[in-house]
C-alpha cells in the first residue's frame, strides 16, 4: 500500500518528471477543469519540461518563489517565527536566483482569470533571510475558494485551523454524526497519492466534498480504473489520528471501537513525527481509553501511548473506519 | 432634548480608538513597531482580526468602511492609515490599500509589517516584482529608505531603489 502510482497514459508524464505521483489526483481534476486551480512543486532543473507538459495538457502555468524545504529540526534557532510553521519548513528564494537545489512552487489552471487569482492568494510561508515571511491571513482564506474547496469547509477552516488551539481533523471528527464517514471525505491520504480531495472537510460526511469527489472519481475512472480503484482501496483504511502530521493507516477493521489489524502505515508526512510505528507494528490491535492509545498483542497489552498536553499542534487521537 | 445634546457631545467626544472599539469589540491601538531587531514575525495582529470580521461579520464590516473615511479626516497617524490599508485590501480595493501602506511606511520605515503589508497589496496589484522585491529584500529595503531619506518620496523613486538593491545585493533569498 501507499506506494507510487505510474497511471498507464493520462498524466503519466506528470508523474515521471516530478519523481512522484503526489498531488496526480488533483492534477487530473484540474485538466479535467473540476478544480479551478491548484499549485504544485516541481524542481528547478525539471520546471522547463513540467511547463511543456502543463502546455499539452491546456494549462497556463505561473511559478512564484523557488523552495528550499529543510527539516523543522535543522533550522538554526533564530529563525523568527519557525516554530509557527506547519506543514511545510522552507527557505525561500527569489524565481532569479542561480540556485537550482530547490523546487519551484507554481501554480497552474485551465483558465488566466482562476491562475491570477490564486496565485495572488497563494503565497506559502517562506523563511526569507532570518524570518518567516506569511502572507495575510485573508489571503488564506480567500485561496480556498480559489481552489475550488467547498464554501461550507474554506468556513470550517477559517474557524478550526488554529494550530494553537485545535486538532482540526478531531474538530472534524466531532462534527460528523457516528458511524457515517464517507471515504470520499477522507482527507488522510491527501499527500499520499491516493486520495480525491486536498482540502479539510467540514464533517467526513460533508455534502459538497462528496459532490466534488464524485465528480473527480468518475473523471478519472474515464481516464485511469486501476488508479480509482486503488484511491478507493486507501481511503477506506481505518485510520489513527493524533494530529494533521501524525497519522497512520492500518490494514484491519475496527470492532467495537477496537482496531485489529494486520499492517500499519505511517501516512503523517513529516518522518520526525513517526514516533509509534514500531510500538504498532508489534502489535495487533489498538483502541482508545479517555485521550490515551493503548496498543495490544494477542490481547495483552503491550504498550500505552499516553496522552501528553501540547501549547502547538494539540493532539486528540481517534480512530477512524471509513464507509 | 437635554438627552439628545449629551448624546451628541458624547459622541463627539469618542475618540477613533473609543468607536473603532465600540464597533469592533477589541482595541487597535497602540500600533506597535515591528523592528527588525526585534524576535517577532508581525508584531500587530490587526489586520487579521479584521480578516475574521470581514468573513464572520459582514455588517461590522460595513461599518468599519463608512467610518475609515471619517477617521482618515480625523487623523494622519500610522495606526489610521494602516487600519484604512486592511479595510480596502479586505474589500479588494489594493490600489487604495497599497497608497495607504505607503503612507504608513513614510510615517514609520522602521515598521517591518508596513513594509510586508505594502508587499501583499502590490501582489495583488499585479505588481509581482516590486512586490517580491520587497519580499525578498525587506532589510536592504528598509535600511536604505532611511539611509536615503525617502519618506513621503514618489513611489517610481521607492522602485528605482528597489531595483537598484538587487542590481547590488547578493542574490541569497
Amino acid at each position: 500500500m501507499f506506494e507510487q502510482f505510474l497511471p498507464k497514459k493520462f498524466c503519466r508524464d506528470f508523474a515521471e518528471i516530478k519523481f512522484t505521483s503526489s498531488q496526480l489526483t488533483m492534477i487530473m481534476a484540474t485538466i479535467k477543469g473540476i478544480k479551478p486551480c491548484m499549485d504544485d512543486w516541481v524542481r528547478v532543473d525539471r520546471f522547463d519540461a513540467y511547463q511543456k507538459i502543463c502546455k499539452r495538457y491546456g494549462l497556463f502555468v505561473k511559478p512564484d518563489t523557488i523552495f528550499k524545504v529543510v527539516k523543522k529540526d535543522d533550522l538554526p534557532e533564530n529563525i523568527i517565527g519557525k516554530q509557527r510553521l506547519t506543514t511545510t519548513t522552507a527557505f525561500g528564494l527569489s524565481l532569479d536566483n542561480p540556485d537550482k537545489d530547490g523546487a519551484v512552487h507554481v501554480f497552474i489552471s485551465k483558465t488566466k482569470k482562476n491562475l491570477d487569482n490564486a496565485f495572488k492568494n497563494g503565497w506559502y510561508p517562506l523563511i526569507i533571510k532570518n524570518r518567516v515571511i506569511d502572507k495575510p491571513l485573508a489571503d488564506a482564506f480567500k485561496f480556498g475558494y480559489d481552489l475550488g474547496y467547498p464554501k461550507c469547509c474554506v468556513a470550517f477552516f477559517q474557524k478550526y485551523n488554529n494550530w494553537n488551539k485545535y486538532s482540526n481533523l478531531y474538530e472534524i471528527f466531532k462534527n460528523t454524526p457516528e458511524n457515517k464517514y464517507c471515504y470520499l471525505c477522507n482527507p488522510f491520504t491527501k499527500d499520499m497519492t491516493y486520495s480525491y480531495i486536498y482540502h479539510m472537510p467540514c464533517s467526513y460526511n460533508c455534502e459538497e466534498t462528496i459532490k466534488l469527489t464524485k465528480r473527480i472519481k468518475e473523471a478519472i475512472k474515464e481516464e485511469e480504473p486501476e488508479f480509482v480503484r486503488k484511491i478507493d482501496e486507501h481511503l477506506r483504511l481505518p485510520s489513527l489520528v493524533f494530529y494533521e502530521r501524525k497519522i497512520y493507516a492500518f490494514e484491519g477493521k475496527l470492532q467495537n471501537k477496537k482496531l485489529h489489524y494486520k499492517e500499519v502505515y505511517f501516512i503523517g508526512q513529516m518522518s520526525e513525527n513517526n514516533l509509534y510505528e514500531a510500538d504498532l507494528k508489534r502489535g495487533d490491535c489498538i483502541f482508545i481509553e479517555g485521550k490515551d492509545v493503548l496498543i495490544l498483542k494477542k490481547e495483552r497489552l503491550i504498550k500505552r501511548i499516553k496522552w501528553q498536553a501540547k501549547d502547538f499542534a494539540p493532539e486528540a487521537p481517534f480512530i477512524i473506519q471509513f464507509n | 432634548m437635554l438627552l439628545k445634546r449629551h448624546l451628541s457631545f458624547s459622541l463627539t467626544k469618542l475618540t477613533i480608538a473609543e468607536e473603532f472599539n465600540s464597533i469592533c469589540g477589541f482595541s487597535c491601538y497602540p500600533r506597535k513597531t515591528n523592528y527588525l531587531t526585534g524576535y517577532v514575525e508581525r508584531k500587530d495582529s490587526l489586520f487579521s482580526h479584521l480578516a475574521g470580521i470581514y468573513f464572520s461579520s459582514p455588517k461590522t464590516f460595513k461599518k468599519l468602511k463608512i467610518k475609515i473615511k471619517s477617521w482618515l479626516k480625523e487623523e494622519e497617524s500610522e495606526s489610521v492609515f494602516a487600519l484604512a490599508g486592511y479595510i480596502y485590501y479586505l474589500s479588494n480595493n489594493f490600489k487604495k490599500a497599497k497608497y495607504y501602506f505607503l503612507k504608513t511606511i513614510s510615517l514609520n520605515p522602521d515598521n517591518l509589517d508596513n513594509w510586508i503589508d505594502l508587499a501583499f497589496a502590490l501582489r495583488h496589484n499585479g505588481e509581482y516584482g516590486m512586490s517580491r522585491d520587497i519580499l525578498f529584500n525587506y532589510n536592504y529595503i528598509m535600511y536604505y529608505y532611511k539611509y536615503l531619506k525617502l519618506a513621503g518620496c514618489k513611489y517610481f523613486k521607492l522602485k528605482k531603489l528597489a531595483a537598484e538593491i538587487i542590481k547590488h545585493t547578493p542574490n541569497d533569498g
